[in-house]
């Protein structure tokens, strides 16, 4: 019997295994979903935008295999350049992928001139060939008949240092013809050339990213150490595009939340970052992974531009105001997956995404998905809101979980004047500047036909205040509830704080007082978990997946648990008076105004703009400071302290309190070590026998 | 009942009629703050419930002009903003300095008390010197602040004090409150002086400590008419704001950053010539002022409580 019931839970355990196993294994064949963030963060789940559909390499296109290509360049959907560095030569195909020429050297002043390891290639309308040639240390500029227009290799500047080596890496130009070079060790940013080659100034220097505690030793240490110190440098960019309107899109490896930047002609970042995570690739990640490294940008019309992660090979593309749209991409060995992803494009709608180690291009065609999103964030950035609703609602169809599809819902509503709709929408997609916008008009709206009645009722009850108070009041006040008075003096209590404490600590029965205090941790509790749950959109931040009311009651109660028994332990040993259930009565009777006036925004704060946000923080505060002050002179009054005691007392509860924390953790640890030294023995044991 | 209430009428008439004396006194003035206060109040009560362009007669249109000032006019709540900003700085903030300049001012030897509650005073009867601030909070790099600025090298190019939005508010609030040593101011002094000075000696023997007690428990409650006065006064100047944001910021000035409920006030008055919404304004402004003064009276009665 007993045997047979070890087989059985051994056998139930090894399933178990297996199917964790299984499970994973499953999970691992399983191409990687595609996947979006939400306004929590979470990633949630979303349909495939981009589906890869043909890879395309040297063989194909009868140039022989590529070796170590390290950028591509599309010319106005026409024209592809691939720069195929490790042969140092450019192909030239057209959309198509059919082979127009090959360049592998120029005509330098009747001497054959060849590029040695090229990085980056630009190519501007009229064909003009700028090639960032960085073994030769140099940049080319070839015209359309591939005649050298300028070379500029060694640029002279006070701006530069006496030894500096130009290594250009990659390169764009803008309309006017200045050319934007990112080098190789060049932290001061961007260096900008006048369009016959003459180096002008740097422009996006990246900001220095200090660590505070590497800072703090800097400061400590003295001259001579710091000078053998690793120095504070700004980081590198790692590459660049120029969109139709001259503004630079740069990329930095950076893993902050400017990694992406849009400089403006003056080099200041004017990237717009409202979108729900920070454009900068994944945001969730395991600490052994990492966070993305961002290696190449790509922007097109509309301002959507999409940034390449080298990491995990993923490609995120975001839309002019930050907000991400979709991801594709990864590493792999499959169709759509890269190896070593270095540069993306786009052919129209199409990506193409170039591997360096494999030397072949991905190219990857919209799904429904994928060109709904397009069509919709185009159509609201050319002000068509009507088409981009419809585009939106479509995509929302496909997708429920794109959040930002529900915002541009809305503000089609919003501009055709439905804004109770608009609210709606504005609030599904989490966008409070907008939902503030549209609820104070829908507000307006209600209001303007109600304001008539509800003014000539507020006059009236002004005017008949004197007979209310005479008649009505009275009655009110003589019914026998509100003549009790353990009802009454807890209001007292909160606006006339010492006499009504004394009272508490001489007067009062202190079984009744018990029972009021816990009625009032109950009421707080409750207090914490409508405000939680009803407080208005504009001030909840609270996640509501996340929303457990247990949760709430403990974060009541520990800490007023935790307060008190900090408290009495310190004024034990300071000649307080107090006994222990006196701080608890005391300290439960200083929460009132955190329940008087939180209770009221519960509902006040469903019906208010952002504007008036200021209101309601405004009076949290209030409470929050009352609920101070009536702690002070509890303290004061229960243990019999000056001031200036009661104060000090207060610090070091704060302090005590700390300690307390500290030594829960250090137990709940311990506890939890055992337990799992049990569960290990106890596992060591079956697994044996 | 009926008997009780018919007697007291008797006994009313009786005692007008003895003291028809002090009516007959009074009428004069009473006849004038009737017609030049009163009536204006209540015409403006009524006409704010009219459509009136001063060439047709008004036209009851109940709470249209209340329901656009609340719900459509944006310009009015950024004016209502502005005006309370006023009212809550400057009011309490002048009201306080007033009576702590009145009190130190009234321990110096009498001459020197002299001169300077004329020179405290100064700022109030110099009426419009706005010109002065002009020049202080100038745009150019002549302006006093800005040049000081540059030459302490704070900043780079001058500072637009009375054209930028972010600036507008907070200067009008400091000329406001140089202005503000008024007339509470002088109520104060003369407060201060007409003092019992008995009743400090008898404090002192009752057991006052310090000197805040002596203020808190015996000189407050016995200027407590003075405050009252100095409460009043304070809170119409602040809450009646006008002439200074007309002359420093202009009007409009940019982007309303220095508008008032009174300047609003004379743009629909006096300007559009919407008497009705206008009054409704004024009646909006009233009915805050008279709150506001409500409420100080309720809380000056704590006082030395």
């Amino acid at each position: 019997m007993i045997r047979s019931k070890k087989l059985f839970f051994i056998i139930s355990l090894v399933l178990f295994i297996n199917l964790l196993i299984g499970y994973s294994n499953a999970y691992a064949d399983y191409a990687p979903p595609s996947y979006n963030y939400s306004y929590w963060r979470d990633s949630a789940a979303a349909p495939a935008a981009y589906e890869a559909t043909r890879i395309i390499n040297g063989e194909l296109l009868g140039v022989g295999s590529l070796k170590e290509p390290t950028d591509i360049y599309v010319l106005n959907n026409e024209r592809i350049y691939i720069l195929d560095s490790g042969n140092n030569r450019i192909i030239v195909t057209d959309a198509n992928f059919k082979l127009i020429k090959v360049i592998d050297s120029f005509d330098n002043n009747g001497q054959i001139d060849r590029f040695s390891n090229p990085q980056g290639i630009f190519v501007t309308d009229d064909y003009h060939l700028y090639v960032a040639d960085t073994g030769n240390k140099r940049v080319v500029h070839l015209d359309e008949n591939l005649r050298p227009v300028a070379i500029i290799d060694s640029p002279e500047s006070e701006l530069l240092a006496e030894n500096f080596e130009f290594k250009p890496a990659k390169i764009v130009v803008d309309k006017a013809g200045r050319i934007y070079v990112m080098a190789i060790g060049v932290f001061d940013g961007f260096m900008e050339f006048s369009p016959d080659g003459v180096f002008t100034t740097f422009i996006g220097a990246n900001r220095v990213k200090v660590d505070p505690i590497e800072y703090l030793w800097k400061l400590l240490s003295t001259r001579e150490q710091r000078s053998r110190m690793v120095q504070f440098v700004p980081t590198e960019f790692t590459n660049l595009d120029i969109d139709e309107d001259g503004f630079i899109y740069a990329v930095s490896a950076d893993n902050t939340d400017e990694d992406v930047k849009r400089l403006n002609a003056q080099g200041i970042d004017i990237l717009r970052r409202d979108g729900y995570v920070p454009p900068r690739g994944d945001i969730r990640y395991t600490r052994e992974e990492g966070p993305s490294r961002l290696i190449d940008i790509d922007v097109t019309d509309s301002e959507i531009y999409s940034i390449l992660d080298a990491k995990r090979g993923r490609i995120f593309t975001y839309n002019g105001d930050g907000y991400l749209l979709y991801i594709f991409g990864g590493l792999g060995n499959s169709l759509g997956e890269f190896d070593t992803p270095v540069a993306i494009e786009r052919v129209g709608d199409n990506f193409l995404v170039l591997d360096k180690a494999l030397g072949e291009i991905t190219i990857f065609e919209p799904t429904e998905y994928g060109r709904v999103v397009n069509e919709a964030i185009r159509s609201y950035y050319q002000g068509d809101e009507e088409r981009a609703a419809e585009m939106f609602t479509r995509a929302v169809n496909l997708n429920a979980n794109f959040e930002y599809a529900y915002g541009g819902i809305g503000k089609a509503f919003l501009r055709k004047g439905d804004y109770e709709k608009a609210v709606e929408y504005f609030k599904e997609s989490m966008d409070r500047k907008n939902y503030s916008k549209a609820y104070i008009l829908y507000r307006r709206e209600t209001l303007r036909g109600y304001f008539p009645l509800l003014m000539t009722v507020l006059c009236i009850l002004i005017l008949c205040t004197p007979l209310i108070k005479k008649y009505i009041w009275r009655n009110i006040r003589g019914i026998p509830l509100f003549e009790k008075e353990e009802l009454r003096y807890p209001l007292r209590l909160i606006v006339h704080p010492y006499d009504e404490y004394w009272e508490l600590k001489y007067r009062r029965d202190k079984r009744v007082n018990l029972i009021i205090s816990f009625v009032i941790l109950a009421l707080l509790s409750l207090t914490r978990i409508l405000q939680a749950q009803y407080n208005g959109f504009l001030v909840n931040y609270n996640n509501p997946r996340e929303f457990n009311s247990i949760l709430e009651v403990v974060y009541v109660v520990v800490p007023v648990l935790f307060w008190c028994i900090a408290n009495w332990s310190l004024t034990t040993l300071m000649d307080g008076e107090g006994k222990f259930s006196e701080i608890f009565i005391s300290t439960c009777f200083a929460l009132i105004p955190l329940i008087l006036i939180g209770i009221p925004w519960v509902l006040l704060s469903n019906y208010i703009s952002a504007d008036e946000v200021t209101f309601y923080n405004f009076s949290q505060s209030v409470a929050a400071l009352w609920c101070l002050y009536l702690l002070f002179v509890g303290n004061m009054t229960v243990h019999q302290f000056t001031p200036s005691k009661t104060v000090g007392t207060m610090i070091l509860t704060v302090g005590t309190i700390g300690f307390l924390a500290f030594l829960c953790l250090l137990f709940f640890n311990l506890i939890q070590q055992l337990l799992s030294f049990a569960v290990t023995v106890f596992r060591e044991i079956l697994l044996r026998f | 009942m009926k008997l009780e209430k018919h007697f007291q009428w008797v006994a009313l008439r009786r005692e007008i009629y003895r003291n028809r004396h002090y009516y007959i006194l009074m009428a004069p003035y009473m006849i004038i703050f009737f017609i030049f206060t009163v009536l204006p109040v209540l015409a403006s009560l009524g006409i704010s419930f009219t459509y009136f362009n001063m060439l047709e007669p008004p036209r009851f249109i109940g709470w249209q002009n209340y329901s656009r000032l609340f719900l459509n006019d944006d310009v009015f709540l950024i004016a209502l903003r502005n005006t309370f900003y006023f009212a809550i700085i400057t009011g309490p903030v002048s009201y306080i300095a007033c009576f702590l300049f009145a009190w130190i001012i009234n321990e110096l030897p009498p001459k020197i008390r002299a001169f300077m509650t004329l020179v405290f005073y100064a700022p109030s009867i110099s009426g419009n010197v706005y010109y002065i601030w002009q020049i202080i909070f100038s745009g150019d790099k002549y302006g006093y602040i800005n040049g000081f600025l540059m030459r302490l090298g704070l900043t780079l190019e001058p500072i637009q004090w009375l054209k930028d939005e972010r600036y507008i508010l907070s200067v009008l609030i400091i000329v406001q409150l140089w202005m503000s040593l008024g007339t509470s101011f002088l109520a104060f002094i003369a407060g201060l002086q007409t003092l019992d000075r008995s009743l400090i000696e008898a404090g002192a023997v009752d057991g006052i400590k310090n000197r805040w007690q002596e203020l808190w428990y015996i000189v407050l409650p016995s200027m407590r008419p003075q405050l009252l006065f100095g409460a009043v006064m304070q809170i119409t100047s602040s809450l009646a704001v006008a002439d200074i944001s007309v002359a420093l910021a202009g009007f409009p000035s940019v982007n309303y950053a220095g508008h008032t409920i009174v300047t609003h006030l004379m743009d629909y008055g006096s300007i559009r010539f919407e008497m009705g919404y206008a009054s409704a304004i004024a009646t909006v402004l009233f009915i805050i002022m008279l709150g506001t003064n409500l409420l100080t009276q309720k809380l000056l009665r704590k006082i030395g409580g």
